[in-house]
């Protein structure tokens, strides 16, 4: 009988042991992600994010969905937009979710630049999106985003 | 010390009124602050590119805001209407205020 209760209790033990680091990690994880993403928020709304509308029909995104390293992403970015002296894209701003710091470029046109373009390469830590947020000079913001699959992740 | 780095015209044959894009490469460390040094064991300090500005014949075009998470040796592409012949200027300028100057001659046909 002895035997029998000895045996029970170290195999419930063990059990609980064994699933504790899965249902702290996991959650541990989790709140890791969550304080990223209220970062990440602060600096989304710091960039005109709290009036944003959705620019998936205008704003085309030319990322590789799997890249081959983290380190050096190419981000390509293509505004359907008009460039006139009055009705221009003023802003383009490439933020990315996950990383340290958050912002990667914010380009400044004018209507000299003749097109609503821009290309640059980004460095992801891991696998997230990467939001993109366009301002016209009136005012209005426009946002998109798409997730990248990282591998192999750069220094974020 | 003046760092090295390149500014040019990616398209071959354009005319007055023709969109162009331009790139722009300089070779620079970019350093975020949250990274340990392998050798001593100390927290890297902040050490990037900052801000990114074009000019054609001293009129400003374009003015780039780099952020800690574009890569290292950051390479942006930019576009520019070409209104005539004259000299495009892009100033680097990093964290601690060193400026480097690359220059590029437009030449449309």
């Amino acid at each position: 009988m002895e035997r029998r209760d000895f045996l029970k209790s170290t195999l419930a033990f063990a059990g609980a042991a064994a699933l504790a680091p899965v249902l702290f990690g996991g959650k541990l994880h989790a709140d890791d992600n969550e304080k990223e993403m209220r970062r990440f928020q602060r600096q989304f709304d710091k960039f005109g994010g709290k009036t944003a509308v959705d620019g998936s029909g205008i704003i085309k995104l030319n990322i590789p969905e799997y890249p081959e390293n983290g380190g050096t992403v190419p981000v390509e970015v293509e505004i359907d937009h008009p460039m006139e002296a009055d009705n221009y894209i003023a802003k383009i701003t490439v933020l990315v979710e996950l990383n340290k710091g958050k912002h990667v470029i914010t380009a400044n046109y004018t209507p000299d630049n003749g097109l609503a373009y821009l290309f640059v390469n980004a460095k992801l830590g891991g696998t997230q999106h990467v939001v993109v947020l366009a301002e016209t000079n009136t005012g209005k913001v426009y946002t998109h985003k798409k997730k990248i699959n990282v591998a192999l992740g750069g220094c974020g | 010390m003046s760092r090295r780095g390149v500014v040019k015209i990616n398209d071959k044959d354009y005319k007055v009124g023709d969109v162009v894009k331009v790139q722009a490469v300089i070779i620079h460390p970019m350093d975020t602050g949250y990274q340990k040094d392998k050798h001593s064991g100390q927290m890297k300090p902040k050490f990037y590119v900052q801000t990114i500005t074009a000019y054609f014949e001293d009129k400003k075009i374009a003015e780039f805001d780099v952020g800690v998470s574009a890569s290292a040796n950051p390479k942006i592409i930019f576009p520019y209407k070409v209104t005539g012949p004259g000299t495009l200027k892009v100033i680097f300028e990093n964290n601690q205020g060193e400026k480097t100057e690359k220059t590029t001659k437009v030449t449309p046909k």
